[in-house]
């Protein structure tokens, strides 16, 4: 509610607006409704994508419970809540968008020399279309795609709808996180030519330590000891663990917390980087 | 036979309109709203052999689309189309012998490697022997002056020096015809000039019949002989481009530099364009108003150091039809 | 295929590869990074079996085949048709003109047109993988290779076919990526997870059965009838691919994919 006056507010007076600072937050929610409107206009896209994901997510259910069935292991949740686990975690995935992707073609096609020039910061430009396209997936896959998995399981989490809506919100504040070492792994384009690599590399470390395949508690100690000690860890384990009981993990203001502290690494990380790779840039003339 | 005959042509996409706000973004999701957009209205027209002719109009006229329908790229709605006595969009790979392309805004050259590399490229894909591609290198690299660039990667290269290359690897399989979509977009007036006057040249030493969408009237008037213009699908004038002025516009443009600092100068039919110390530059209507007239009245007014008459830049032409339709 | 073809195509792989070493030291850092990643996932798996022994009968052994098999597949594609995976790219930037224009196969100008920045590197860590794998299985190296070429082309027909999808749906080249990438993992999954309709759908709109669990059937098993399916379904697949590829370049041929102007 505050945010929608604050939003109508500045629109309908702008000369009021004193703040740099709230004009440059408001320029940034014009690019993120930008890109929500465009996002939401590719809705063949949309659905497609939307399909593609929840049969991944189906397959993780059945990845679980062929494990449950063949009993090798004691799993320390109820089967059903691992498969909530495993279907929050592949969502993540597909919730934002391959931002890396666009800041790496701006490179490579040289748009980005436009791009660099406008008033606000090329990175937190591409940061915001890339929270409003995130915000359109979410739109469907936190309704079409629950109601899918919660149809193809058979039953909510043990947590209920409170613990499903808590990591429900976790999950898009770790996307916006994720976001952003996309925005990293993009940048690297100038320096390798081609953005892939790094987020190749990037995105196996979050498969691995965020805990994709497996909830997290299951991994050997020292693996478990070094997630926790990584961002990728209130991207993907933080949020969906909220399924898995509410003993098993960190409580929502310690996730909380968690988040704001990586917010702020990450921040200050990818404005040293990008001012880094933006002195690298070499544009060819006409 | 004529090198391209088009009868009838016609071609409509199809859109998707978008309805702003939240709601309207919420509405277009669910129930989208599509509208049919004609690019090409019932043209027809011929080209002959050796004939270079200019296909020009404004933005959306439907210049590219009929570009890329003679090169086979896009299928028309309805239609006949010859070009080297072929169906373009039927018989598109053995057509592509007989055509050269040059996209002002694609390029077929390969970013990161010298010009050469990509020629090479280009003769083995149009299966050229060693001899006949080094012989036909060895002549473009003359007339278009690209030595230095051979060996270049084409990533280092003005756009000037990287539109001379696409130029060359176009002519390199000596085209019966080549399509040149917008090929000086972007230069500068030097570099436009040495690639029409180069396309000019090699056309006519080759026979290659040239067919040339572009905004830039330069390129018209030095490249080709016969204008189609073309505006909303429908085709407004064919015509030689000698034609053109003296046809579809009725001014002179006189400029006087007098020997005086200035003279009051009223007749019907003629406006002051410019005025400045010793000089007046004069718009004459010639439905109403003789030259001849004008000039002995200017005569009579002052003693004068230096009189032109030109015919007004192909631009106000050309703007002149657009603005009335038909000219 | 013509002389002449043959032809283009060696000129192509050329240039393609003295494109990518044009920028040496960058293809040499993307080159460690790719095997890097690809270590990564391995070192997952072996977390995995540490805690799970087994997964519906696939045990460590059997990943390292789907794997290599798996990351042979995807630098094969790298190297001889990366362009594939950039289609829904080049539909959108308009650049199959240049390529409809060109007298040689437009397939293989759109896969091998532009610069490769990867493929050698990882077709010889899968190549090391799918050789340890061997060693440990005990399978026949030589019928492993050949399946290996099996897999390239289901999967080089997956990336067109749904490469393809951008004649109709624009912006796509990102999802694509991601659908690519997601198609290279479920094959890696193991067999027993894909069951009853799941496992019709791996066989036909999804065809990764092909690339991985029906040619593991037929190295370890020693199973004949699976290496027949595993011949047939590379075939139907690429059939297949070719087929929607096909009724999507009609679609651009139309205009209808990105509405020309002017």
């Amino acid at each position: 509610m505050f945010c929608a006056l604050f939003i109508k507010m500045v629109r309908d007076n702008p000369q009021k607006m004193k703040s740099d600072y709230l004009k440059k937050l408001y320029v940034l929610y014009v690019f993120a409704k930008t890109s929500f409107d465009d996002h939401m206009g590719h809705r063949l896209r949309l659905f497609f994508r939307f399909v593609m994901c929840v049969f991944f997510m189906f397959v993780f259910i059945e990845f679980w419970r062929l494990i449950a069935r063949e009993n090798f292991i004691d799993l320390p949740f109820p089967i059903d809540d691992v498969c909530w686990y495993a279907c929050l975690t592949q969502m993540m995935l597909f919730l934002s968008p391959r931002l890396f992707i666009s800041i790496d073609q701006d490179v490579r096609s040289g748009d980005i020399s436009y791009l660099l020039i406008r008033p606000i910061s090329y990175i937190a430009m591409r940061v915001s279309e890339g929270i409003g396209a995130m915000s359109a997936n979410a739109l469907l896959y936190y309704t079409a795609g629950i109601a899918c998995v919660g149809f193809y399981i058979g039953d909510l989490p043990s947590t209920g709808w409170v613990g499903l809506g808590t990591a429900l919100l976790f999950l898009y504040l770790g996307s916006i996180l994720h976001l952003m070492y996309q925005a990293i792994s993009g940048i690297t384009a100038l320096w390798l030519q081609q953005a892939e690599a790094f987020y190749r590399i990037y995105q196996k470390i979050l498969i691995v330590l965020g805990g994709l395949y497996m909830p997290i508690p299951l991994y050997p100690d020292w693996l478990y000891t070094l997630s926790k000690f990584t961002p990728v860890y209130v991207m993907m384990y933080g949020p969906a663990q909220f399924v898995l009981g509410w003993d098993n993990g960190e409580s929502s203001a310690e996730i909380l917390g968690l988040l704001l502290f990586w917010f702020a690494v990450t921040i200050f990380l990818l404005g040293w980087f990008y001012r880094a790779c933006v002195s690298r840039l070499e544009v060819n003339g006409g | 036979m004529s090198a391209i005959s088009v009868q009838n042509l016609s071609k409509s996409f199809r859109i998707k309109k978008q309805t702003p706000g939240f709601s309207g973004t919420l509405k277009s999701f669910f129930k989208p709203d599509w509208q049919d957009v004609t690019a090409l209205d019932n043209i027809s027209f011929s080209i002959e052999r050796g004939e270079r002719v200019a296909f020009i109009g404004p933005n959306g006229a439907g210049k590219s689309t009929t570009i890329k329908i003679l090169s086979g790229i896009l299928n028309p709605s309805q239609g006949e189309v010859n070009v080297a006595g072929l169906t373009p969009w039927e018989e598109r790979q053995r057509l592509s012998y007989e055509i050269g392309t040059v996209f002002g805004q694609r390029s077929q050259l390969w970013y990161h490697l010298p010009a050469r590399d990509s020629f090479t490229l280009l003769a083995s894909a149009y299966g050229l022997d060693k001899d006949t591609y080094a012989s036909r290198l060895s002549q473009l690299t003359d007339a278009f002056d690209i030595a230095d660039l051979l060996d270049k990667p084409v990533r280092q290269m003005s756009l000037g020096q990287r539109m001379r290359c696409e130029v060359v690897a176009s002519f390199l399989h000596k085209p019966a015809i080549l399509f040149l979509d917008e090929p000086t977009v972007g230069l500068d007036v030097s570099a436009k000039s040495v690639i029409r006057d180069l396309v000019y040249e090699t056309s006519i030493e080759d026979g290659t019949t040239i067919l040339l969408t572009s905004h830039d009237t330069g390129d018209m008037e030095r490249v080709c002989d016969r204008v189609i213009l073309i505006d909303e699908g429908q085709i407004v004038i064919d015509a030689p481009v000698s034609k053109l002025r003296s046809s579809y516009i009725s001014r002179k443009i006189i400029t006087l530099h007098m020997s005086v600092s200035d003279i009051s100068f009223e007749m019907q039919g003629v406006e002051i364009a410019e005025k400045a110390p010793h000089k007046m530059v004069l718009n004459v209507d010639t439905s109403q108003q003789n030259v001849s007239t004008v000039i002995e009245k200017a005569l009579l007014l002052a003693s004068m150091r230096d009189i032109s008459i030109e015919d007004p830049p192909m631009e106000d032409v050309l703007r002149s039809i657009y603005k009335n339709g038909q000219g | 295929m013509g002389k002449g073809t043959l032809s283009y195509l060696w000129v192509l792989l050329k240039l393609n590869m003295k494109a990518a070493l044009a920028l040496r030291a960058a293809y040499a850092v993307r080159t460690i990074f790719n095997i890097g990643n690809h270590a990564i996932y391995l070192f997952l798996w072996v977390v995995i079996f540490k805690t799970i022994p087994s997964i519906g009968g696939w045990r460590m052994e059997h990943i390292l085949i789907a794997y290599g098999l798996g990351i042979l597949t995807w630098g094969l594609l790298s190297f001889f048709a990366a362009g594939l995976r950039t289609l829904p790219r080049q539909i959108d930037e308009g650049s199959l003109d240049v390529y409809l224009t060109n007298p040689r196969p437009l397939l293989m100008n759109i896969a091998l047109g532009s610069t490769q920045y990867a493929g050698p590197a990882e077709i010889i860590f899968g190549l090391v993988v799918l050789t340890i794998a061997g060693h440990l299985t005990s399978v026949s190296i030589p019928l492993l290779i050949f399946l290996g070429l099996c897999a390239f082309i289901v999967f080089a027909s997956l990336v067109l076919a749904y490469g393809s999808l951008g004649f109709w749906l624009k912006d796509y080249h990102a999802s694509a990526e991601e659908m690519y990438f997601n198609f290279f993992i479920m094959a890696t999954r193991p067999e027993a997870v894909f069951h009853n309709w799941m496992g019709w759908v791996i066989v036909t709109i999804m065809p990764i059965a092909f690339m991985t669990h029906i040619p593991l059937r037929a190295l370890i098993d020693d199973n004949i009838y699976a290496l027949g399916l595993t011949l047939f379904g590379t075939t139907l697949s690429a059939i297949t691919a070719y087929a929607v590829f096909r009724t999507g370049l009609k679609r651009y041929e139309s205009g209808n994919r990105f509405g020309v102007h002017g």
